[in-house]
């Protein structure tokens, strides 16, 4: 054959191998979780479970949470009864693919609960499904598996380069105008303060251009005593942070931490120890603890960010930065709402229990907020996976639990990661059930 | 930048457009510089020590060569190993020694501060200080006349495939290559392609994967199980070898795409049947660097020693001093004297019961082969307890909760399906090589569509199972 041909035939029928191969993997998986869900099903007088998701419902075999939630049911309860618990999960399924298999599962199946844990996979392109599905050839190339997995690989390895630019400061950081953003924010506000206040105010601009961080510390403690505009004592308080810090009054940071439950004054406080460059190593641990245990928002992994950047550790910046962009794109979008109703008014017109699972190290409220006003709410099993795992993780390490950050505050859980996970649902089953 | 991340593949290619683009001067200064981009990425505040380094060994190795007086060659071959071993002491091992010196004076009663370095290891320090003294004791054993330039010796030292973890080079066999004009050549490009391949599959793959058994067992070995406990050691032991084999077979591939040859590292180290084929077969490079800068001397200084007991001093001695050079550590030092004894007793067994000293192979005795083949992997994964415990005592922990009688609350884990799932790929690529006796015996030995489908279906093992979070590698600790 001719050279160039033989590369093109070869590269070819690599390609067509390669998809072939990914095909009757996915399919020996489906095959052998159908199986075993079929055998099971089939079983009289047991209470059948059916636990929905994707790849962080299905992974572990036996080390996944629905087996371990299986073992945990049928050992603890005394109720008599015998549980039997369906994994159902599909790799890589948005929640509308797996709220479009639902009716299917539950005529199959006929479970007496289902739990679901889904959505991670929702994102931005998410939106875009719903186009592609009347176009058959866009809808054939999508579902060849390698395209999808170039799409996948595409966007982790932007985001990579991404990264690496960032770390490597390739790119210039601009620098802005000291007050002026200050001053465009608050126009509007200072107008309904009162004089005293707004004086203050200008003082506090004075003192801080000059860097009389003395003088400022006066001033910032009458103007905050008098305050009454959340969202200006807000900013002041995180420049007041500033300030201390320039000043080197430590101590008196600890001490207001102690009182102030403010976002911005907690970061000044970050800011305080980063500046102060012996206490630099305990940014990070605090950033974590106050991150987990949800007295913050994630956006203080920005702060640790750019500590550790002006610190010379660059390594950590990057891992900060990576924390900061994953946990700060919203995980919760419209099209996931609606699949999580539609889920609920399926499983309640069926006389199904649902049981709404909030993934590991994330907050419940989104859930609860999903059914606010829904008169069904109290028919509902919500499952915390927060305050759990935010201990847990305090107490040993994310490596502990988990394999991955596949979507950077979780991912996919060990054997240790899905025990806990199926002790919370399990608890909360048991005390659903024994009402 | 990792090889098995994609920075590092953008930065790969880069290169090799532009360097079979230039001539053979200009080749040269693309590897120096991108060689010195690419260690500069880790941390760039380490290039002087790396510079440092080739200029100690080149000059003193032109110095050697430039003088016929004896003595004049005796002190600049000292000149050159002290600066290099200094570098290398200061950074590594100061710390090390400080620690227990001061556990020493304590012992005597004698308080005073402890003080210690602050210093990070630069990554690749072992390996690059190692290849550079070589060069300058080559020269002064006249084994080989300096040759090139400085620019040439600068490529090589901190040629990038193999800057950080090895293989370690020797200067007779890869200096003449940096000198030499390299001609594209396609066969040697497809081996290389196919060996950075292999690598991939062999960290990716089995590594990584087999780390997931290995790690959470060794954080917390209270709460598990013996079996537990022995599945991840032997996890370790594949995860180990498949994580430094397989950078190992991507520095090589690199290097041939380059139209470089670089030593083999690893030689089937697992289908060896006793312990010293075991080690002329594991990390060649640097068990053939002691053998021939350690051992060899030893010899030589303990000419006094009568007999046998010559060769064992030699060989415990050179072992721990090997153990030693993977880090300055305790359980490490324990580690090369499990090896050192081990050799010693081999040779004792030898001239005793040479039937279960000789090699043997898997033509005519199989079962005899396989039973020494698992006794082998055994040994090496007790000395994997020392080489992966964090310290001396956590290695007595381990070891101790493999013994301890198990409660019956913890559930038992002992994954041995994952172990075999993803040690299976390798153990049967290797049998074929071993039978074959060709490591390129996928591109040699196999028909066309075979192949395809063979790498077809390791890639898909890669996409659909591999890990994708870019690790790093083991040894670049060392």
């Amino acid at each position: 054959m001719h050279k160039p041909w033989k590369l093109i035939t070869t590269v070819v029928i690599f390609l067509v191998l390669l998809e072939a191969y990914l095909w009757i993997g996915s399919f020996l998986t489906q095959f052998e979780q159908n199986f075993s869900n079929s055998f099971q099903a089939n079983k009289k007088g047991v209470y059948r479970i059916m636990c929905i998701g994707e790849s962080l419902t299905l992974v572990g075999g036996k080390d996944s949470y629905p087996s371990q939630l299986e073992d945990i049911l049928n050992q603890t309860a005394k109720d008599g009864r015998q549980y039997q618990v369906l994994n159902q999960g599909r790799p890589g399924a948005t929640s509308t693919v797996i709220t479009e298999h639902l009716p299917f599962w539950l005529d199959k199946y006929k479970p007496d609960m289902v739990i679901v844990m889904m959505g991670i996979i929702d994102n931005a392109t998410f939106k875009e499904e719903g186009a592609y599905q009347n176009r058959s050839l866009m809808a054939f190339v999508k579902g060849i598996k390698l395209v999808q997995m170039y799409q996948r690989m595409s966007e982790k390895a932007s985001a990579g380069l991404k990264d690496f630019i960032v770390r490597e400061k390739w790119l210039p950081v601009k620098k802005e105008k000291p007050y002026i953003g200050e001053l465009e924010m608050f126009k509007d506000e200072m107008q309904k303060q009162s004089p005293e206040q707004n004086k203050l105010y200008i003082l506090i601009i004075l003192a801080e251009a000059y860097k009389r961080y003395d003088i400022a510390d006066i001033l910032y403690q009458r103007f905050l005593q008098n305050n009454t505009n959340g969202l200006i004592s807000h900013w002041m308080y995180k420049k007041y942070g500033d300030d201390l810090v320039a000043l080197g009054a430590y101590d008196k940071f600890v001490q207001l931490m102690e009182h102030i439950d403010y976002d911005s004054w907690k970061f000044a406080w970050i800011r305080g120890y980063c500046n102060s460059q012996e206490h630099m190593d305990l940014v990070a641990g605090k950033i974590d603890k106050m991150v987990i245990n949800g007295t913050t928002s994630p956006l203080a992994y920005g702060y640790a960010e750019s500590c550790y950047e002006q610190g010379g550790r660059k390594d950590l910046a990057a891992v900060y930065a990576r924390k900061m962009e994953f946990n700060t794109s919203p995980y919760l979008y419209a099209q996931t709402r609606k699949n999580y109703e539609d889920v609920k008014e399926m499983l309640i017109s069926r006389g199904v229990q649902p049981v709404f699972v909030q993934y590991p190290n994330r907050d419940v409220s989104w859930l609860l907020d999903i059914f606010k006003g829904d008169p069904d709410i109290g028919k509902i099993i919500f499952v915390d996976n927060g305050p759990s795992f935010h201990e847990a993780i305090r107490q040993r390490s994310y490596e502990y639990y988990f394999i991955d950050r596949m979507s950077g505050d979780v991912g996919h859980a060990k054997r240790e990661g899905n025990q806990l996970l199926a002790s919370n649902v399990a608890r909360a089953v048991l005390l659903k059930l024994s009402q | 930048m990792l090889f098995n991340s994609f920075e590092f593949a953008l930065f790969f290619i880069a290169v090799f457009l532009l360097y079979w683009a230039l001539p053979r001067l200009g080749q040269n200064i693309l590897l120096l510089v991108s060689s010195y981009i690419f260690y500069g990425l880790w941390n760039w505040k380490f290039l002087p020590l790396l510079f440092l380094c080739t200029i100690a060994s080149y000059g003193t190795a032109d110095r050697i060569a430039a003088s016929p007086d004896a003595k004049v060659r005796r002190s600049w071959l000292i000149c050159g190993i002290v600066m290099n071993l200094g570098v290398l002491a200061v950074f590594k091992y100061c710390n090390f020694f400080l620690d227990n010196f001061y556990g020493l004076l304590s012992l005597f009663k004698v308080s005073v501060p402890r003080n210690f370095l602050d210093l990070i290891l630069p990554v690749g320090l072992s390996f690059y200080t190692f290849q550079a003294m070589s060069y300058t004791i080559d020269v002064y054993r006249r084994v080989m006349k300096p040759m090139g330039t400085f620019l040439d010796y600068m490529a090589y030292l901190s040629f990038f495939p193999q800057l950080v973890a090895g293989p370690i080079g020797r200067a007779p066999a890869l200096l003449p290559q940096f000198i030499a004009p390299r001609k594209f050549n396609t066969a040697q490009f497809k081996q290389g392609l196919y060996l950075v391949f292999w690598g991939l599959f062999q960290k990716i793959f089995v590594a990584d994967n087999l780390a997931r058994i290995v790690q959470p067992v060794f954080n917390a070995p209270g709460l598990y199980h013996g079996s537990d406990i022995v599945v991840a050691l032997y996890a370790f032991t594949m995860q180990l070898y498949c994580d430094f084999a397989g950078y190992s077979n991507m520095a090589r591939g690199l290097g041939l795409t380059l139209g470089f040859t670089l030593m083999v590292n690893f030689n089937l180290p697992f289908w060896a049947t006793n312990v010293q084929d075991f080690w002329n077969n594991w990390h060649i490079s640097l068990s053939s660097w002691v053998r021939d800068y350690i051992y060899f001397p030893l010899m030589g200084a303990l000419r006094k020693i009568k007999g046998n007991a010559r060769i064992y001093a030699a060989v415990v001695i050179s072992f721990t001093l090997m153990g030693l050079w993977h880090g300055a550590a305790w359980n490490f030092v324990v580690f090369g004297l499990y090896y050192g004894v081990l050799t010693v007793i081999l040779i004792i067994m030898r001239i005793r019961f040479a039937r279960f000293a000789a090699p043997a192979s898997d033509q005519g005795q199989p079962l005899w082969y396989f039973l020494r083949l698992i006794f082998m992997f055994n040994l090496t994964a007790s000395a994997m307890l020392f080489f992966h415990a964090s310290s001396l005592a956590n290695a007595g922990e381990i070891l101790s909760r493999i013994t301890a009688s198990t409660s019956t609350e913890l559930p038992r884990w002992a994954p041995w399906e994952k172990l075999l799932g993803f040690s299976l790929p390798v153990i049967l690529m290797e049998y074929a090589e071993l039978r074959t006796k060709d490591l390129f015996f996928v591109l040699n030995k196999m028909p066309w569509l075979t192949r395809i489908a063979l790498l077809a279906f390791l890639t898909y093992l890669i996409l659909g199972w591999g890990v994708m979070t870019a690790e790093e590698f083991i040894y670049f600790q060392f």
